[in-house]
């Protein structure tokens, strides 16, 4: 408990730093360790997600974390000037505009599931296509998703093929994400989506 | 354990918020009362801007929404003819003219890549008008703009004019067009203007069949590079922004002028004629959107400056020079 504590102060003063006047000083120069530094700590943000906890006789709900990568992502609206390829570090209209991406999402149930022998981390990756609604997917885009889950017992490993949809707002930023894991025990997944790049 | 959930769910949301561009949560909390009415109407809209008699004309079209004539071109700055920008500022007025009455234009200008000068829908708009209209933006506002089907031109703006006072000039559409020099800042989401450096910004020179216009784009003072401005240029008619401004009566911000500061740049550049745009359209969290004016206006009267500043309403237009 002290562990997490010591944590949440560090993470607090960070992005406090963030807001701080130096931050607000619109930097006439890059700094790339600033700029890499500010990115890193936000990556570290987590999504609120609600995990369906099942076994043959009853189901129940978990909280827990998700963290969104995309390692990869091809825009089908970049312009003349820049590669609709990107990387990890990528600008929300690129994605939100239109897109194809890979996806790769770590999970956590703190306090771990009931119902089923489960363990707290388990993982998606895939591919997802994301599709602009309003203001070129800025205020309003959706994406249908699909690839391979992992869940891991102590005895026996669930894998096997995964469906996602998403509905995002506020420049993709902010998001509703719905998972469906098949021959899983934590099947129907949904959650917030938060990422900032 | 449930704390930790706790404490990081309100800090993600927290942070969140404060790390929008423009300091987005006091702009959504000034624009709550904004929803819940219509943007007022404005009456008489003009159809045709467009005239054959003409050479030089500016209609406001709210914001740093100018439609201008110069001869046979059309030009538009920062075209917002939406109801929102970056989804929490909307509009109090509605837009001085309906989207279908633009005509084709030349040139669409943008100086700078935030939401209430970046408008993706109103790039949409002016899009299915001609794919011969050219997109004129500076360096590093790619990264925010999806294609589209016109002619995109990118063009050097010194690295946000670090050590010049022009980045680039080029002729588009026979329009001679030239950065020159803004003091703001660029970035769209928040972070990537404030801390990691973007500087996607810039002020324009537009020169055609002898008339220039000077279009400040978004910018704070700066007591010499203006008056540098001034004398590498003649310039006919002059938009120069005036607010947002927190105490309207008193100097701007290192990015943003406010009243008397903006008179400043008025009178550094030398301009024939200003325009006072960049107020009364949103409500940004400082003022009233109409306080700039208000304070513009003893401005303009204890300088005697009516002949030179004329004060448009959101639709009306202008004509500066007649054939």
């Amino acid at each position: 408990m002290k562990f997490y504590n010591i944590n949440i102060k560090i993470f607090i003063v960070l992005l406090f730093l963030l807001q701080s006047d130096y931050a607000f000083s619109q930097l006439k120069d890059e700094n790339e360790l600033l700029k890499w530094g500010s990115w890193l700590v936000l990556q570290t943000l987590p999504s609120p997600t609600l995990f369906d906890d099942r076994n043959e006789e009853s189901a129940k709900i978990r909280f827990g974390l998700q963290w969104h990568v995309v390692p990869v992502s091809y825009s089908f609206n970049a312009n003349k000037y820049v590669s609709p390829f990107n990387f990890f570090f990528i600008k929300p209209n690129k994605r939100f505009s239109g897109s194809v991406e890979t996806y790769f999402e770590p999970s956590l149930i703190p306090g771990g599931f009931k119902n089923n022998s489960l363990k707290k981390f388990m993982y998606n990756a895939g591919v997802r296509l994301v599709l602009p609604v309003f203001q070129r997917g800025e205020y309003l885009a959706i994406s249908l998703g699909g690839g391979y889950f992992n869940q891991q017992s102590a005895d026996r490993k669930y894998d096997g093929v995964t469906y996602e949809a998403g509905i995002y707002s506020l420049f993709g930023m902010m998001g509703l994400k719905f998972e469906y894991n098949q021959n899983g025990l934590s099947r129907y997944n949904i959650g917030l989506y938060l990422k900032y790049y | 354990m449930r704390k930790f959930g706790k404490i990081l769910l309100t800090v993600t949301f927290l942070q969140l918020f404060l790390m929008q561009g423009c300091n987005l949560l006091m702009v959504a909390v000034k624009n709550v009362p904004t929803f819940f009415e219509r943007p007022r109407e404005v009456k008489n809209k003009i159809k045709d801007p467009i005239k054959p008699d003409v050479r030089l004309s500016a209609l406001w079209i709210g914001h740093a929404t100018v439609l201008l004539q110069m001869d046979d071109k059309v030009i538009i700055t920062d075209p917002f003819l939406t109801e929102t920008a970056g989804e929490f500022a909307r509009r109090v007025v509605e837009p001085g003219m309906n989207a279908e009455d633009i005509p084709a234009c030349d040139v669409i200008l943008i100086s700078h890549s935030h939401f209430d000068h970046l408008n993706l829908a109103s790039l949409e708009m002016l899009e299915e008008k001609s794919s011969k209209t050219a997109l004129v933006f500076p360096k590093d506002l790619e990264n925010y703009l999806p294609d589209y089907d016109m002619k995109l031109i990118r063009m050097k703006n010194d690295n946000g004019y670090e050590s010049k006072l022009t980045g680039e000039t080029k002729i588009v559409n026979g329009v001679k067009i030239t950065t020159v020099f803004a003091q703001h800042w660029g970035g769209r989401y928040g972070l990537d203007g404030y801390i990691w450096g973007d500087k996607a910004f810039t002020g324009y020179i537009i020169e055609y069949n002898g008339m220039t216009i000077y279009f400040a784009g978004d910018t704070g003072y700066d007591p010499f590079k203006f008056k540098k401005l001034g004398e590498m240029f003649r310039i006919d008619l002059a938009l120069i922004p005036i607010g947002p401004c927190a105490d309207c009566k008193q100097c701007g911000t290192f990015s943003h002028v406010f009243p008397p500061d903006a008179y400043m740049i008025f009178q550094d550049v030398k301009a024939s004629r200003m325009l006072p745009i960049h107020y009364g359209t949103l409500h940004f969290a400082q003022a009233d959107p109409m306080e700039p004016l208000y304070a513009f206006r003893d401005i303009i009267r204890s300088n005697k400056a009516e002949e030179m500043i004329r004060i448009l309403e959101i639709g009306e237009q202008e004509i500066y020079i007649r054939k």
